[in-house]
């Protein structure tokens, strides 16, 4: 079958609009709320390796060892993304994304870096953490992740 | 145990926008292409295996829309929610269970259909990663990086993985983006996230593939050109990027070493006669060639300058032109292992490697490769 | 045929309607613990996962990429499965194959959901055609309310004898520590709460369950070390349908049908009544503990209200049908017909306390999902 000159094809246009609450569970919780308290960001030591991991994870038999990390680390990776981010709303393009080291920590995590150019971003450099005025209980309490301060003599 | 082997394959062509079809005629298109070829009909059919996803296909139960193309009326069918190559395996396991004598391998995809970035974002939790708004393509970015830096290795080295595959892409009817280009004019590309440009990115495609497995004794019923499936691993790595070393895979190089040992390959180097890899991006057909254990680590760069793995090289890698000529989600790593079965079956055309006996095909899912799958196939019993 | 599987440990979550001290990797994680416990085995013993849930209820892409971290299948082989209301069961099946392939010979099959996440009935509605079906059907419970109507017309059943199988369903849950609703009901009571759909009551209907179940299986001589008493395979069967709801039977379950009676061929089942001990019935809805006891060959058609009215499915009665509670006490959907099969394990395994039936020799186990496929299981001791 062929479409004729005059004829269009019919392409339905739609969202999937499902509402959704997740459960941070007992570990997330408390992380977010050192954030929202203290401004403090804590990891937890892994029983079975002794790695601090960053994000904290559940220990296997529920007794955490919280480590206090950052708010200083340093960036193993990064990547400035220059499309639109849909699910931040607004977007201010280029976005700079990296992985993190706290110290103190074993493993990077991914955030976002603000108050730097994007050519003047290295792998190796020291960043540090910027909270959010106001905690909502996600990983945007921490705002973003900004050059740390070095004194120049 | 029995033995399996690829007795039949079908795909699409594969566009970025097929809106003359919808996902279950993409289906239909590549069964009915199958059927056609080897003159048999849903009889044949044991049971099924399908891959495709919910999120891409905008769909729960993506599978149910594409039950009717696979003749699963009162048959045994199941949905592999990963990549095909995962599907290819689990269809081989149901054969060998002694439970089926056939299984029919389906994957289907439209990426057209969705938002890849909101798609991608969706694959990081929503506990400490998704409000950040990054996707797998930033995520293959940071890997990129990583990579480039560690082994101090430059954008213009991925240019070249750009030229060889696109190029490739040039003899093969089914890719989406095929093009005859120079590492100046990779290097062109818009920038999407450093370092990756536009061309370094797959692209997203719309399109289905279908193989079908047959045990020992049966296949000479449907061909007199089996495929055999003589090695398969596969691994699952740490979730969170920053738990990996993402320049290198673990999980990659325990598939590729169980797959070895099962296929009785030592050097693969000087074994294999034709690799198709999964690379989403360009820098992981460097890394994975690597893995793979093709090239000293770091040094995946030297096989595309010496043209080892160029077409008409010694060990071609991605003559089809790979993931960067066509990517529809989990279907790409189903088309890798077609493709590799039609190079040993001497009908890959004009990208046809001579003489191929041997071939490795290579699939993954999640974030920078968190799930790898590595088969070996042969065409000698 | 292939390797003997059997069924040697599971573990469950304690299900119910909100867990908001876990998340979803920390959720799963007690069920696999659980089942390790059970099984007196670390994951270093594990050789390859299977998991499954369905993505759209938590919003999760490529779900088993954020699963790992629970399910322990980091650095192993594991593969995901997705089929629907079916998930549970074709992750078991899955995980049969694994073994009876002879491919591995300790694998863990995962099936979980957290439905608080979402709104389940706005997943559901996304499993229909977008165009033609989605705007015109309204969730799972639409279909189950006509084939009810077509069942109570034309063997003229009336509500009652659905309620009084719901009554004995959240009755029996009182008796298992893993069940959602533990309720003492009267029929009357079940009558008096409102329709969802005619004729189907809320009571008659499943919960929204949040919940993981991790059943761990072996390949024969394994099972034999490891468990003291496993609980073996005896068929594993899949039947699907069509793929359009228009096409569908609502007055005949044919796929349940099939599945049973080749599943009782494999078996070497004449008289399922007398040779079965105990039946987990994925039961969507409180009827189809009277119909589809006649897709089983239990009785004639139209005769299920006899085996209810009689007693003959009770907990104490000659063929006790879910009495864990089934799916109308407990539904986390990903792992709903997992459970079935755990649940049937345990009956066989004489590890199901207080819901012991007692010398259970043969169990089914069924799932249902999609557009009315389903997969039956028979275990014996």
């Amino acid at each position: 079958m062929s479409l004729q000159p005059d004829e269009e094809l019919v392409v339905y246009k739609s969202s999937m609009r499902i509402p959704y609450r997740w459960a941070a569970g007992l570990i997330a919780s408390k992380f977010y709320r050192h954030i929202a308290q203290e401004k403090k960001i804590y990891a937890t030591r892994c029983p079975k390796t002794q790695k601090v991991l960053m994000p904290p994870r559940k220990s296997p038999n529920g007794t955490e060892d919280w480590v206090e990390v950052g708010p200083g680390g340093e960036i193993k990776s990064f990547t400035v993304v220059r499309y639109p981010v849909p699910s931040l709303n607004p977007t201010t393009l280029p976005i700079v994304y990296a992985l993190i080291q706290l110290d103190g920590a074993d493993t990077a995590f991914v955030h976002q870096l603000g108050e730097i150019e994007t050519d003047k971003v290295k792998t190796g450099m020291r960043v540090t953490a910027v909270f959010a005025e106001k905690a909502a209980g996600n990983i945007l309490d921490i705002q973003y992740f900004k050059p740390e301060t070095v004194e120049i003599v | 145990m029995h033995r399996v082997a690829i007795v039949g394959v079908a795909q699409t062509k594969f566009a970025a926008e097929k809106i003359d079809q919808n996902y279950a005629e993409l289906a239909y298109e590549v069964v009915d292409s199958l059927f056609n070829q080897l003159g048999i009909g849903h009889s044949d059919i044991d049971n099924i295996v399908t891959a495709s996803s919910d999120f891409w296909d905008g769909r729960t139960i993506s599978s149910m829309a594409v039950q009717d193309a696979v003749g699963a009326w009162l048959k045994s069918e199941t949905k592999v929610s990963s990549d095909g190559t995962l599907a290819v395996l689990y269809g081989m396991m149901r054969i060998l269970s002694g439970s089926f004598g056939t299984t029919l391998v389906l994957a289907h995809s439209k990426s057209s259909e969705g938002n890849q970035t909101m798609l991608g974002n969706a694959v990081f939790d929503p506990i400490y990663q998704r409000q950040l708004g990054f996707d797998l393509v930033a995520a293959g970015a940071m890997q990129a990086r990583a990579y480039l830096e560690k082994y101090n290795l430059t954008e213009a080295d991925l240019a070249e993985v750009v030229v060889k595959n696109l190029g490739n892409a040039t003899y093969n009817p089914n890719a989406q983006r095929a093009m005859s280009i120079t590492v100046e004019d990779a290097l062109k590309s818009n920038l999407v996230a450093d370092p990756l440009r536009e061309l370094d990115i797959a692209p997203n495609s719309d399109g289905a593939c279908v193989l079908l497995l047959a045990r020992e004794d049966l296949v000479s019923k449907f061909t007199d050109k089996p495929v055999w499936l003589t090695g398969v691993g596969h691994y699952q790595d740490n979730y969170y990027l920053g738990d990996r070393d993402l320049t290198t895979s673990k999980s990659l190089e325990k598939a590729a070493a169980k797959a070895y040992s099962m296929a009785g390959i030592i050097n693969p180097r000087k074994e294999l006669n034709v690799v198709e890899l999964y690379d989403t991006f360009s820098h992981q057909e460097l890394m994975w060639s690597e893995l793979l254990g093709l090239a000293e680590r770091g040094r995946g760069i030297d096989l595309i300058r010496s043209g080892v793995t160029k077409l008409g090289g010694e060990l071609p890698v991605n003559p089809s032109g790979g993931v960067l000529g066509a990517h529809a989600m989990f279907v790409a790593g189903l088309v890798r292992v077609a493709e590799a079965a039609l190079q040993l079956r001497g009908e890959a055309g004009a990208y046809q490697v001579e003489g191929a006996s041997k071939a490795l095909a290579h699939g993954t899912v999640g974030p920078c490769g968190q799930t790898h799958c590595v088969w070996i196939l042969s065409n000698e019993k | 045929m292939g390797e003997r599987v059997a069924i040697i440990a599971s573990g469950q979550t304690n299900h119910c309607s909100k867990r908001t001290d876990v998340n979803i990797p920390e959720m799963i994680q007690e069920a696999v613990d659980r089942a390790l416990l059970q099984a007196n085995l670390t994951l270093d013993d594990i050789d390859a996962v299977v998991i499954g849930n369905m993505e759209h209820f938590e919003g999760i892409n490529l779900s088993d990429m954020w699963a790992s971290e629970g399910a322990g299948s980091v650095m192993k082989p594991a593969m995901k499965i997705a089929t629907g209301g079916t998930t549970g069961a074709s992750v078991a099946a899955c995980a049969y194959y694994h073994c009876a392939s002879g491919l591995f010979d300790t694998v863990l099959a995962i099936g979980w959901e957290k439905l608080s996440e979402s709104d389940p009935t706005g997943g559901i509605i996304t499993a229909f055609d977008p165009i033609v079906e989605r705007l015109t059907l309204a969730g799972a419970v639409g279909g189950l309310a006509i084939e009810a109507t077509a069942y109570m017309k034309t063997y003229d059943v009336p509500e009652e004898v659905f309620a009084l199988a719901a009554v004995r369903s959240r009755k029996n849950a009182k008796r298992n520590p893993h069940a959602h609703l533990k309720l003492d009901l009267t029929v009357q009571q079940v009558l008096d709460t409102p329709y969802i759909a005619y004729p189907l009551h809320y009571l008659d209907m499943c919960p929204a369950s949040d919940g993981a179940c991790a059943v761990i299986m072996a390949s024969e001589k394994r099972a034999k070390d490891l468990c003291p008493k496993p609980a073996w395979i005896d068929a594993v069967v899949c039947r699907h349908n069509h793929a359009w709801i228009g096409d569908i039977s609502f007055g005949k379950n044919s796929t349940l049908e099939s599945a049973a009676v080749e599943a009782y061929k494999i078996a070497g089942i004449t008289n399922p009544l007398e040779e079965l001990n105990v039946i987990e019935l994925y039961d969507p809805a409180s009827y189809t503990q009277v119909s589809w006891l006649e897709y089983l060959h239990l009785c004639e058609m139209g005769q299920g209200r006899r085996l209810v009215e009689d007693g003959v499915t009770a907990f104490e009665g000659k063929l006790p049908v879910n009495p864990s509670g089934g799916v109308v006490s407990t539904n986390p959907i990903g792992a709903t017909a997992l459970i079935r099969v755990a649940e049937a394990s345990l009956q066989i395994q004489g590890r199901a306390d207080e819901r012991q039936v007692d010398g259970v020799q043969r169990a089914m186990a069924t799932g249902f999902g999609g557009s009315y496929w389903n997969e039956v299981f028979i275990l014996s001791a």
